[in-house]
């Protein structure tokens, strides 16, 4: 049955809320980076601005190294996500399909390990990361942002692969495919969907994270962006630069909405791939 | 092809649950054998077994001349249709048919060649460009056939493949199954549990019952002289009837054999008449199920209940009926009644 007109205006129209109830706050600061300084804290606000300028994005750069905390925050992100979902496939994959002795225990104690709040770590992950010679270098966020997500990693895609038939595997193995050759040419691309998923989950994780950014990378080059962002300050200490702390927001933002919606295609892909059985 | 020799595999899950216990028997090179047998009878884990999918606990297989019991399937040189296909979703039809050249390193013309034979063989030719998802459960399952043939291999194992086809087109693709393998002329293991498919495909079937062979022969054998009484009901619609011989003696019937024997017969060898015959003994009808060509009476003297099939109609209301034995003494069968197993 086709919806009716009036069923289909009530969605457009919750639709529309949603989405402006999500973007709001994204689009303020949209707005903000848009006026100039004095106007941003003008009483009352305007809404929007009355001379419109670009010129706190020429500031963040002149200001602090912004383009470098951009690159760093990328090559954290994708590094990241890289190496989180490759250990992370091969391990959901053996946990899936392996009958590994005490695998299910294993399972079961890596999510618990999950549970740990982060903040309890900063300590000993910064004496292990100093240890290592590791502060101030990319891999020093890279590693433990991977053994964070992994986890979770582990368990969306083992909830995956389990649910691929087994008799997939089993004529691939018949046609001739070793357990890796089955791995990636018949899982890995079966289940494009949920390894992108996760890899936009990670990556937006491992560019957004602050804490440990924060703490192991004390020197300005080695910075991410939301260090970067939280860091930057106006003339005096009493001001605090809010349309350059929007402008790089949105400019930081912007590089994540694309990797999302590139993976996003990669996902609808993977789902209208086709099903197994009708 | 080959011949595969299946010499007292033993299967057992977990620590008691034995699936298979000493399972022996050939299909000779180019034959076309059946595993038959109820639900949970091991004749799956039997086919996985001698596909390599599984490891038996002991016992042997030869496919050919090789014995294959711990190789990896992939170096058995056998090919597998699955019960639910089991085609590759990313994969394009022909993709799918040639993956296993591919990974044999076969040229690529001659992939291209194999591919459009099986595909031409199987009617799938207009098909090959798609994906399995934008195919009907025939066409799957033919490319499934297909993906196996293509390869030309030893044995051609098949799980069940036309279960989950509506009956119509299951009827038309065992004809089609059988017109192919006699043409290629390949030995094929073939599981299935319904009775039809193996007496209509098989050369050889055998009859499996609690991981246990109960009977192994040719159609005609395995119908007209089954080895015990599970043989004997498990094939054959409605089944044969086996009563006591003294029950058969107390209502009337006279033939030669002990009393502490049971008695064989199939519905359709009773001969039944409304009038009354020399030596015929009356009994009443208590259910009368017409199905077309057929008429199956259960019918009622005493303590004896007999279901036959006449061709052709029976009255409706007509309640009694007279049942005469077979004239040819081959089609009353004998058993032990503590064995079960056929008095010879």
């Amino acid at each position: 049955m086709k919806p009716s007109k009036w069923a289909q205006g009530a969605l457009g129209i919750a639709v529309a809320i949603v989405t402006l109830w999500s973007l709001g706050p994204f689009l303020w600061q949209v707005i903000t980076s848009l006026k100039p300084p004095a106007e941003v804290v003008s009483v009352p606000p305007t809404y929007w601005p009355s001379s419109p300028t670009i010129d706190s994005y020429f500031k963040i750069f002149e200001n602090r190294p912004f383009a470098t905390y951009i690159l760093n925050s990328f090559l954290v992100a994708l590094g990241t996500t890289v190496l989180c979902t490759a250990i992370g496939t091969l391990a959901a994959y053996a946990f899936a399909r392996l009958s590994l002795p005490g695998g299910k225990w294993a399972v079961r104690t890596i999510l618990f390990i999950a549970l740990f709040p982060p903040t309890i770590l900063v300590v000993p992950l910064y004496k292990l990361i100093k240890f290592f010679g590791l502060l101030n270098n990319p891999l020093g966020l890279v590693l433990p942002y991977t053994a964070l997500n992994l986890p979770f990693t582990i368990w969306v895609l083992m909830t995956f692969f389990k649910q691929i038939p087994r008799d997939i595997e089993e004529a691939a193995a018949v046609d001739g495919l070793s357990r890796w050759g089955t791995l990636i040419k018949i899982i890995a691309p079966l289940s494009a969907p949920a390894i992108a998923t996760t890899g936009i989950l990670i990556f937006i994780f491992s560019w957004n994270e602050f804490l440990l950014a924060l703490t192991f990378m004390s020197r300005d080059a080695a910075r991410t962006v939301p260090v970067g962002i939280a860091l930057l300050s106006g003339v005096t200490v009493y001001e605090v630069p809010w349309d350059q702390i929007s402008a790089a927001v949105v400019l930081t933002t912007i590089p994540v909405v694309l990797m999302v919606l590139a993976f996003q295609r990669r996902i609808i892909e993977g789902l209208t791939a086709g099903a197994v059985k009708g | 092809m080959a011949k595969v020799t299946v010499k007292d595999i033993r299967k057992t899950f977990g620590r008691t649950t034995k699936v298979l216990e000493g399972i022996s028997f050939e299909a000779e090179d180019g034959e076309f054998v059946s595993l038959l047998g109820p639900s949970g009878c091991g004749k799956t884990t039997l086919l996985r077994i001698i596909a390599g999918l599984e490891y038996a606990d002991s016992g042997e297989l030869h496919i050919g001349e090789r014995e294959v019991s711990r190789s990896h399937p992939k170096d058995r040189d056998i090919a597998m249709v699955f019960q639910n296909y089991a085609l590759y979703p990313h994969l394009l039809v022909s993709e799918n048919i040639g993956m296993g050249l591919k990974l044999r390193k076969y040229p690529a013309h001659e992939i291209a060649e194999r591919t459009a034979d099986a595909a031409r063989m199987l009617g799938l030719e207009p098909l090959l460009a798609r994906k399995p998802a934008a195919l009907s459960g025939g066409q799957r399952q033919r490319v499934a056939l297909a993906r196996a043939l293509v390869r030309r291999p030893k044995v051609t194992l098949l799980d069940e493949p036309l279960s989950n086809l509506d009956a119509v087109l299951r009827e038309r693709t065992r004809g089609e199954l059988k017109i192919l393998f006699k043409k290629i002329k390949g030995t094929a293991i073939y599981v299935t549990h319904d009775q039809v498919e193996a007496m209509t495909l098989s050369d050889k079937i055998v009859v499996l019952n609690k991981g246990r062979i109960q009977q192994v022969g040719t159609p005609y054998e395995i119908y007209h002289k089954p080895a015990n009484t599970f043989v004997a009901k498990f094939l054959g619609a409605p089944p044969m009837n086996i009563v006591p011989a003294s029950k058969m003696g107390a209502a009337g019937f006279t033939f030669p054999g002990g009393e502490d024997r049971l008695v064989g017969i199939r519905p359709e060898d009773l001969v039944v008449s409304p009038g009354t015959a020399p030596g015929a003994v009356p009994f009443v009808v208590t259910l009368r199920e017409p199905t077309g060509a057929q008429t199956v009476l259960s019918l009622k003297r005493g303590e004896l209940e007999l279901r036959v099939s006449l061709s052709g109609e029976w009255e409706e209301g007509r309640v009694e009926a007279f049942v005469s034995l077979p004239a040819d003494p081959e089609k009353i069968r004998a058993f032990d009644a503590k064995t079960e197993a056929a008095c010879s």
